[in-house]
């Protein structure tokens, strides 16, 4: 694909990415979408040509280099009043939860809406507060902790703005919490299989309600950080037993 | 089963009692037949729901047979002399213009409006709730509208924007069917926006009127290439307030 013959006309450049973007090289891809960065454009084509390719990197090429930028991008937008809901949907289909932390940093920005966006976008964590008053710094921490604690056990849903006003874009598997096992992202499966004592374990807690399991799940957690042996010999208990003891801290 | 004020209701008791579209009486027997538990605390409440119901499936049905066009939001379209079309696709009501209004025109000058599928939903719940209310009641509900998806949606109806399981998918209800496989260059066709129409069929704005099979082939038609999942009907719906939007109506009636 020659580059050039796309830098001429706005429509064949859109048409040529959409019935030929198999033709088009990951490089070439990156370029056009170079030139987007540096040239923010108020004409709807180009930016629908910047999207486009986006998405193209994402989903084609699993390219998360570019999502640094593709942030920024949301967010330039966003203060302008400019489309951005197909670069937004682009950036959480890279499926990176680490990503989250670039937008996280818009929590701290000096600019309001920046700061509503972020929290729009962070709303599936049960810190983020969509309310005025609330601390930015404080909500950037707020956010750290929940996902230095729970980034290992998120799965994506695949929720977007298309389906719902307050999509929740991942979920904390309580049931990994609890067996301190990570899991994939896409499929919510454990990465190593469990053991035949996990098995049980995962049925048994399976059929408690949601109260206790996330009072066992955040329990086992830390106990699993704070003291290995303690925590092995803890989880070898009865549910019943388990729940007492993460009622009572005991251990702690 | 339906319960009103605590008390079971007895539905032949009930259908035979009041006057009840076919439409009405089917959502009715589904919602006695249910193991759900549908609550009320009086039965204008439940009057309301089915009328609504019914209404948002018209509406739905009229909306089908004009000529509004399906567009992404880079290219929607509105009626100027009504609203005032945003950087980002939204509609806009325009400042001295009715909500009534610019609501109705929708229909009598469809072919001037062009959206994609969620904002669609929006209208024929506005469509549906103008019907109802009548133009006094619908304005000061509504005294500003934005169209776009299930942004900027009005307090009264935010709820249309959230989707969970319900123990039944009755006919009103929002449905979504899902594409995970979607060719990444058409975002618009990520999922179809529905409206439950009963008797299996579903509207979808860009597809029409189509049962469940039909609107999974069209979505499929718009996958990537060596696609390995289909399209799908999601387990879960999406309701307005019923009981809050009855609670409006019922009391603007005793003022």
């Amino acid at each position: 694909m020659c580059l050039d013959n796309l830098a001429n006309s706005n429509f064949s450049k859109i048409q040529y990415l959409r019935s030929s973007n198999n033709e088009i090289t990951h490089p070439a891809l990156k370029a056009i979408f170079k030139i987007g960065l540096t040239e923010p454009s108020i004409i709807s084509e180009h930016d629908e040509l910047f999207d486009v390719t986006a998405l193209l990197l994402v989903k084609v090429h699993n390219d998360k280099t570019i999502l640094p930028s593709l942030v920024d991008t949301i967010f330039f937008r966003n203060r302008e009043g400019l489309f951005n809901l197909d670069l937004i949907w682009a950036f959480f289909e890279a499926r990176d939860p680490y990503s989250l932390m670039l937008i996280a940093n818009y929590l701290e920005s000096d600019v309001s809406t920046d700061v509503k966006l972020a929290r729009k976008l962070l709303d599936f964590v049960p810190s983020i507060d969509m309310s005025e008053e609330k601390n930015g710094k404080k909500q950037y921490i707020d956010f750290f902790r929940f996902f230095k604690e729970n980034s290992p056990f998120l799965y994506f849903t695949g929720e977007n703005f298309q389906r719902t006003s307050k999509p929740i874009r991942y979920i904390v598997s309580k049931t990994a919490k609890y067996l301190c096992k990570r899991i994939s992202l896409n499929t919510c499966d454990p990465l190593t299989s469990l053991t035949d004592n996990e098995n049980t374990l995962f049925n048994n807690f399976n059929k408690l309600d949601d109260d206790n399991q996330s009072l066992l799940s955040n329990f086992s957690l830390r106990l699993h950080y704070e003291n290995f042996s303690l925590w092995d010999s803890w989880i070898k208990t009865s549910i019943p037993n388990q729940i007492r003891t993460a009622q009572t801290g005991l251990m702690f | 089963m339906i319960i009103i004020s605590s008390d079971i209701v007895k539905i032949d008791l009930l259908i035979n009692q009041y006057k009840w579209s076919d439409v009405e009486k089917k959502i009715l027997t589904m919602m006695d037949l249910s193991k759900g538990r549908y609550e009320y605390t009086s039965l204008a409440q439940l009057q309301f729901e089915l009328k609504l119901r019914e209404n948002i499936i018209n509406a739905s049905k009229k909306l089908n047979a004009g000529d509004m066009n399906f567009s992404t939001f880079r290219k929607s379209t509105c009626n100027p002399d009504y609203w005032n079309r945003t950087d980002e696709g939204a509609f806009k009501l325009k400042k001295g213009i009715l909500p009534s209004d610019a609501i109705r025109d929708i229909d009598i000058n469809s072919s001037k409006y062009a959206t994609e599928c969620a904002t669609a939903m929006v209208i024929i719940y506005y469509k549906a709730l103008l019907n109802i209310y009548g133009d006094k009641l619908f304005n000061k509900v509504f005294p500003e509208i934005q169209l776009m998806n299930w942004h900027y949606l009005n307090n009264p109806i935010e709820d249309v924007g959230y989707i969970s399981k319900r123990s039944d998918y009755l006919p009103g209800d929002r449905q979504y069917f899902n594409n995970p496989d979607v060719n990444p260059t058409t975002p618009e066709w990520q999922g179809e926006n529905v409206i439950n129409l009963g008797n299996e069929l579903y509207f979808g704005h860009g597809i029409g009127i189509a049962n469940a099979d039909k609107i999974i082939n069209e979505l499929n038609d718009y996958r990537k290439e060596n696609a390995k999942t289909s399209a799908y009907l999601l387990d879960s719906a999406g309701r307005p307030d019923f009981k809050y939007l009855a609670d409006i109506y019922n009391e603007s009636k005793m003022t």
